[in-house]
């Protein structure tokens, strides 16, 4: 008994001494969902490696909260001809360790992004449209595409800037700290992968000084542990605050910060194939390769009783690729409308009312609530007399699946990098072709030579005014032949203990920089 | 004795063999690291380069049989997430793990032991009642629930504790701990806790047992009639025979409070080896897989092996031959 009243004291002199923990006005600390994986800003193409590279480094380009592109490293850019980029640099941009940034450490970087050894996925993505860079003095450099490429502004903003000594360095040396060095506002001075980055402040930035001394950022991918974390005071801030969280996380003197992701949740549909693996119906065949059933399906769907009730306000109804407001987005398209009525009579000119089987797969591990969306999704198509059901599977079993093609409709989420609908359309819908990188998450192999003509258009179009037209006019042709069925777009939600500001920004991201105190 | 631990080392190599054959085929059934990993807009000529880099371009049998002469030089590969050499990212854990599992098997003895000896000696009284009527709590609980819990009333409502994480590491002769500063163990505290309670519930009923079988066998009689005082009485020779059957218990499940602090760490945000384990099956990161699982294993056979050597120390009726392994 003694030892156990000893503990009971222990604990409680423990907690006296852990019981004022100091928030000193200059550290900053976030807990963030995603987990980060290096530190070095050209190993892996995954949004919270992107994040971290944020802190400390600096691209030629940047994107501001609703994805626009904005100049960093770059003072300006402009379009010399259809293939060549003339980028002018800020002049008087030191590095971390006090070189001056030039030309020649833009040509460096962009040689080492897609040709880091070991690296899981590579920034190849964003560097293959480059046929050579040419520095011209240390302050401009022409850059030139293999094709016409009007989104290389944007695509330049993933391609973090380290200093041309650096150009070998290995993910080891990043991640061991010797080789992070940036021009970004922060300097890494801890790392332990998968748990937590801390950063000091760079004296050297080039940019408005971040009003914090040192920022942390630790991963804690458990909602209901990031939540308390907030709560606790424990963090300042947190990311991806689960819908169910937010009333409570009002309630204690914290605030809610909500932006609009650019990232569309949607459904697909196997549309080519004459049988597909989970649909079937009494005389065999592929009822989804009807238009009106697909208009059916899509007319179903209560798109805003599934953002207010299930998603509970994280979520706003998607009728296309990207949010008003966005590059290429139609200003024809409407919400689809949800009239089960309608549906049923669309069914009944189909041929195929009460006649159809269906199952629809999705990640359980991917997209928040994606269980109970698809869930309900399936009750709507039951409604109109769909047979449906859902079956879930882990990420990775799904991914391998979906590639499989054993699916018949599939749950999934697109978020556009540029910010435009080029590549989200080229990407889930476009007919087809891993060797051009087009149609790569078109799983429902939805394929119309009108849209890849529109899509080749735009891809050569530099005119930004006369691209966004032609994107318009690509969306508005995909929606009409229900291509695929967005259902929603993401809002991210962050928590912010009471005092602190941020603007929520469209890429999801959290950057201490730009966090302030009012 | 000898020949009894090279002959477990002979049993655990093929053991290590047969885990990491399992893992290959596991995760090759399960789908491709370069897809699952690769964003949807890669071209087949980007695939192909991220297959080649990371050594998935040939035939799994290929695949296995480079990993194994590799392994067999102390080198399990890279990490395909982290780019770092996977056993360092397991081992870079396991201090962290250890804190936490030896703290909480810490927990476990010294709240559980003397409840259960009391329980035992005291059946029937209200305070052992009430003990056994506890444990079953201990029992039923989910620790993820109890792990929330824990949270909101230490963390969010009483704000004495964190709500997750790991503390200040501080070093004394060169060693690194977070025992060592009270900002490591406050936060360790809470986890801990949350660990231990389903162990402390399952010692009280092991202790309570042994003490019950223990005090009515002759030598304790015998002990009694020669006049030992209570304390001596329980304090040496009941405790000494109930700790038995609590070390082989402790044993087996320090492994599994290793192994398997998935919940709890995901909960408290703990950087131990469950949670490297759960992000790196979703990323089907196979080299941090094997690792881990070699660790593992290595780990159960070693505090296995510490375990029988304890029998033999703690009852010298026990002997250790090659013949009876």
């Amino acid at each position: 008994m003694h030892t156990f009243r000893a503990l009971i004291v222990a604990v409680a002199v423990l907690a006296g001494v852990a019981a004022p923990r100091p928030a000193s006005a200059d550290d900053l600390k976030l807990g963030i969902s995603a987990a980060f994986t290096s530190l070095d800003p050209h190993f892996f193409v995954a949004t919270a490696n992107i994040m971290i590279s944020r802190y400390m480094f600096d691209a030629l380009t940047s994107t501001n909260e609703r994805q626009q592109v904005v100049p960093a490293l770059a003072e300006s850019w402009e379009a010399k001809d259809d293939l060549r980029w003339e980028f002018k640099l800020r002049p008087d941009v030191v590095f971390s360790d006090g070189t001056p940034l030039t030309a020649n450490d833009i040509a460096a970087s962009l040689a080492r992004a897609p040709d880091v050894e070991g690296s899981p996925s590579s920034f190849a993505l964003y560097t293959r449209s480059i046929a050579n860079v040419d520095v011209i003095d240390p302050l401009t450099l022409v850059i030139e595409t293999a094709h016409p490429n009007p989104t290389l502004p944007v695509e330049m903003s993933y391609i973090s800037i380290i200093p041309e000594k650096l150009r070998n360095a290995t993910t080891d040396a990043f991640n061991n700290l010797e080789a992070t060095i940036g021009t970004g506002p922060f300097i890494p001075v801890n790392y332990v992968p998968n748990d937590h980055v801390e950063f000091v402040r760079n004296p050297n930035y080039w940019g408005p000084a971040p009003e914090w001394e040192t920022a942390t950022v630790r991963l804690i991918a458990n909602n209901g542990a990031r939540s308390a974390a907030l709560l606790a005071g424990d963090v300042d801030v947190i990311d991806a605050v689960p819908p169910a969280d937010i009333e409570r996380i009002q309630a204690s003197d914290n605030t809610i910060v909500s932006a609009v992701s650019n990232r569309v949740i949607f459904v697909g549909l196997d549309q080519e194939r004459d049988e597909s693996p989970f649909v079937s119906t009494p005389d065999g065949g592929n009822p989804l390769k009807n238009l009106l059933v697909r208009k059916a399906l899509t007319h179903a769907i209560d798109r805003e009783a599934i953002a207010a009730r299930i998603m509970k306000g994280a979520a706003l109804p998607a009728g296309q690729f990207l949010p008003d407001g966005f590059f290429g987005v139609s200003e024809n398209l409407d919400l689809p409308e949800y009239d089960p009525e309608m549906a049923r009579a669309l069914l009944e000119e189909s041929g195929f009312a009460d006649k159809v089987k269906l199952t629809i797969t999705g990640p359980s591990d991917r997209y928040l609530n994606a269980s109970q969306v698809l869930q309900a999704i399936a009750q709507m198509f039951n409604r109109i007399g769909v047979e449906t059901g859902v079956e879930m599977l882990p990420w990775s079993n799904y991914v391998s699946r979906l590639r499989a093609q054993e699916i018949s409709a599939f749950f999934g989420g697109w978020g556009s990098v540029t910010g435009e609908t080029g590549v989200s359309m080229l990407v889930t819908t476009g007919t087809v072709d891993p060797d051009r990188g087009s149609g790569g998450g078109n799983r429902g192999r939805y394929s119309n030579p009108d849209l890849d003509a529109l899509l080749a258009e735009a891809a050569r179009t530099i005119d930004n005014d006369a691209r966004n037209d032609v994107l318009a006019r690509a969306s508005e042709l995909v929606i009409g032949d229900v291509g695929l069925m967005p259902i929603y777009f993401e809002i991210t939600n962050w928590g912010l203990r009471d005092g602190l500001t941020m603007q929520g920004r469209a890429d999801q991201a959290t950057l201490a920089a730009s966090i302030r105190s009012q | 004795m000898f020949a009894y631990i090279i002959r477990r080392v002979a049993q655990s190599v093929f053991v290590l063999f047969s885990i990491a054959l399992l893992v290959f085929l596991a995760i090759y059934a399960i789908g491709d690291p370069v897809i699952t990993l690769a964003p949807q807009d890669a071209t087949t000529a980007e695939l192909e380069a991220t297959a080649r880099r990371l050594g998935m371009d040939r035939p799994l049998y290929q695949q296995f049989f480079i990993f194994l002469s590799n392994a067999a030089q102390g080198d399990f590969g890279r990490s395909f997430v982290y780019g770092e050499p996977a056993l360092n990212v397991v081992l870079s854990r396991l201090p962290a793990t250890l804190e936490l599992a030896l703290f909480a098997a810490f927990l476990a003895v010294v709240i559980g032991v003397p409840l259960g000896m009391y329980a035992g000696l005291k059946p029937d009284s209200a305070g052992g009642k009430s003990i056994m009527l506890g444990s079953i709590l201990g029992f039923s609980l989910p620790s993820f629930w109890q792990g929330l819990m824990l949270i909101l009333l230490f963390a969010v409502v009483l704000r004495w504790l964190p709500a997750g994480g790991r503390g200040d590491v501080g070093s004394i002769w060169g060693l690194q701990s977070s025992f060592f500063t009270f900002d490591g163990i406050s936060h360790l505290l809470l986890p801990a806790l949350n660990m231990a309670l389903f162990k402390v519930a399952l010692i009280i009923r092991v202790a309570r047992a042994a003490t019950r079988e223990t005090i009515g066998q002759d030598f304790m009689l015998f002990a009694r009639a020669k006049g030992l005082p209570p304390t001596r009485l329980v304090g040496v020779h009941l405790l000494k025979n109930i700790l038995i059957p609590v070390v082989t218990v402790l044993g087996l499940e320090l492994g599994s409070l290793i192994a398997f602090a998935i919940v709890t760490e995901s909960v408290f945000a703990y950087p131990g080896m469950g949670k490297l384990l759960v992000d790196s099956i979703g990323q089907l990161d196979r080299p941090v897989i094997v690792a881990y699982l070699m660790a593992t294993v290595l780990m159960f056979v070693v505090i296995n092996l510490i375990v029988d050597l304890l029998y033999a120390a703690l009852d010298p009726r026990i002997r250790l031959s090659g013949g009876e392994a």
